[in-house]
């Protein structure tokens, strides 16, 4: 919160005051947006939810957790390296074969220490963690968690509707955590650079439908459809984004990467 | 393939694993390499997959 309302500061600061009448108005504080700031793109040593976890890596970061009695869950395509101690096993997940992956079923993996091992995700990015108290949850758009430590409970949610309308799909995934009783840790990607924004209540920000990574429950999302015209022609096709409207938390990517058998 | 290189002195083993969900026979395998020492090996951290290659 700190962050969001220094932001909302220097912006205001930076925008020249209005003459009207010889007397200088400005915009109150509450009036303008939140910016989203650039996240960390590096952890060391950082403990949290049972494990100590590091990312490193400029271009595709890699994240590595060292295990101890927690374990974590991921995809399996995910894993990068491991300890060869380190067992890996199917992770019990309900409805995961309503889910499809290109094709084929949905299916999480585990590993449990003691030992370490890595994840990184085939694209250039940014990955960070979200550690979560008890009684938190977030929504995370398809294909951009990571990882999470077992006492996160996971579920998904299929976004039918509007968003049809995008790129031809039939739809896409929104993945659902929680920490029930523990807290825990969401590892997620995003493509390109990850910015992170804490909206105050009603406050709102418009992203481009591929740019938004997660949100808090909070946060609530709108599909908006805005028609462009010409002059010439009665119609010039129109622009769609996601309106976002607090309170809560919501992170954005600065890239869009469109994965085949998603969304 | 995410092994990038690795010293002479690395031996590789290719390692299956079949990963069960207990209501069917099987769901799949996962494979990996593994690595023995002495030596260095490098890694990379994104796998792409060239047209022609592997």
């Amino acid at each position: 919160m700190m962050n969001a309302e220094l932001t909302r500061w220097e912006n205001l600061d930076a925008i020249p005051a209005a003459r009207s009448n010889g007397r200088v108005t400005k915009p109150q504080p509450q009036e303008i947006m939140a910016i989203p700031t650039l996240l960390p793109t590096n952890t060391q040593n950082e403990t949290f939810g049972g494990v100590t976890y590091h990312i490193q890596g400029e271009l595709v970061p890699a994240l590595q957790v060292e295990l101890s009695n927690t374990g974590v869950y991921f995809e399996h395509h995910v894993l990068l390296w491991k300890d060869p101690a380190v067992p890996v096993a199917i992770h019990p997940m309900k409805g995961a074969f309503k889910r499809m992956l290109a094709g084929m079923p949905f299916l999480l993996t585990g590993a449990s220490g003691p030992g370490r091992i890595a994840f990184s995700r085939d694209g250039a990015g940014h990955v960070f963690g979200l550690h979560l108290a008890p009684g938190q949850g977030v929504d995370v758009r398809e294909h951009q968690w990571l990882a999470a430590t077992d006492n996160v409970d996971y579920t998904f949610t299929r976004v039918k509707g509007a968003a049809n309308m995008l790129l031809g799909g039939t739809g896409f995934f929104i993945d659902n955590f929680s920490c029930p009783a523990r807290e825990g840790i969401l590892w997620l990607h995003g493509f390109g650079n990850v910015f992170e924004v804490t909206l105050a209540a009603g406050e709102a920000i418009d992203i481009e439908p591929g740019g938004w990574i997660y949100k808090d429950r909070s946060v609530q999302m709108q599909t908006m459809f805005q028609k462009l015209s010409t002059g010439f022609f009665a119609s010039a096709g129109q622009v769609v984004w996601n309106r976002f409207t607090g309170p809560g938390k919501i992170a954005l990517q600065s890239m869009y990467y469109h994965m085949e058998g998603g969304e | 393939m995410i092994a990038g290189c690795k010293d002479r002195s690395v031996q590789m083993q290719t390692i299956f694993q079949k990963l069960s969900t207990g209501f069917f026979a099987s769901a799949g395998q996962m494979v990996w390499n593994r690595f023995t020492g002495p030596g260095k090996i490098a890694l990379q951290s994104m796998y792409y997959h060239m047209e022609g290659g592997e």
